[in-house]
């Protein structure tokens, strides 16, 4: 049995290097540049992150306008609004003319058994 | 295979480590530029034989070259070399890291891992040999690289470091152990073992 010299290998391996395929070269070189320039790195993983946020937010906005009103804060505040005024307005006519009722019919009791 | 012939080859693998030390010649760069051109191919095929995936070794590739411009461009061009393997192999190792965490927090989804004969059938696809050889040469190239390659892929990853530092970047043992962060000793028990290992697996390959 012959040992197969280390040479064999690396030239193998230097084939494999030598005939790196095309869309690899340009990406190793687009890679460089940005290294050199120092401009922030792009991952292809943090591409698909973005991509499937993106498309979330998308879905999300595009699906909220139809599915519920309740969530919209506009209206929110004009129903608390209204609410507001409108306990307001009550609370003034119920001390105004029928929450002190039973005082006067107290009064009116007290003077006719006086009589 | 006993163990004594074990030994002697462990022996042979070692003497082996010393006399190609002497052999390395270290090429002197004018700029960060040049150096990384001249690495790149190198190291993004050493990326995919051990991730086993092309567009992770693309990012560790691009990562390690953004980490050294940014942190040792004024550094000695020299020592550019085994600084960038240094980047290499610790982003490699991350990512076995990530991955291990990833296997446990989501087993049912696997990993896509690039299979070793897909890699290598795209590669004799394209004609991995020299203009210069003949068509039999050229065919005996491509499949003994496509061979290599895939028993590469399936060694343990320090004695793949050890072996792509050594073999095919020409590493010194010292500039070796400084990239992957150990002994001397280690570099060397990882490489011969890593030799003996191939060997074995393609001798019959290389020798027909």
């Amino acid at each position: 049995m012959t040992k197969i010299p280390v040479t064999e290998f690396t030239d193998d391996l230097k084939s494999l290097e030598e005939n790196t395929q095309a869309t690899d070269v340009f990406r190793l070189a687009r890679s460089r540049k940005t290294a050199l320039k120092q401009e922030s790195p792009s991952y292809s993983g943090i591409k698909w992150l973005t991509a499937g946020a993106f498309s979330a937010v998308l879905a999300f906005s595009l699906i909220l306008p139809f599915g519920s009103d309740s969530l919209a804060p506009e209206s929110n505040i004009d129903r608390v609004v209204l609410v507001k005024s409108s306990s307001d307005e009550t609370a003034e006519e119920i001390y105004e003319e029928d929450f002190y009722y039973w005082l006067d019919i107290y009064e009116t009791e007290l003077l006719v058994s006086n009589d | 295979m006993s163990l004594a012939y074990i030994k002697t080859d462990h022996k042979a693998s070692l003497a082996e480590n010393s006399q190609s030390d002497s052999a390395v010649v270290s090429i002197e760069y004018n700029n960060i530029d040049q150096f990384l051109k001249h690495i790149e191919k190198r190291a993004f095929h050493m990326a995919r034989l051990s991730t086993r995936s092309l567009e992770d070794a693309h990012d560790i590739v691009q990562e390690s070259m953004y980490k050294l411009v940014q942190k040792y461009t004024d550094k000695d061009s020299s020592a550019w070399k085994p600084l960038f393997y240094r980047i290499l192999n610790s982003k490699i190792t991350d990512y076995y890291r990530r991955n291990a965490v990833k296997d446990r927090l989501f087993p049912w989804k696997k990993t896509d891992i690039e299979d070793a004969q897909d890699y290598f059938n795209t590669a004799v696809e394209q004609g991995i040999a020299r203009s210069s050889e003949e068509p039999d040469a050229m065919m005996i190239r491509q499949q003994n690289t496509a061979k290599l390659a895939s028993h590469i892929q399936a060694l343990a990853r320090r004695q793949k470091q050890a072996f792509m530092l050594r073999t095919w970047e020409g590493l010194s043992t010292r500039e070796t152990a400084k990239a992957m962060g150990c002994s001397e000793g280690s570099v060397k028990t990882h490489y011969s073992r890593a030799m003996i290992r191939l060997r074995s697996m393609l001798e019959d390959d290389y020798n027909d």
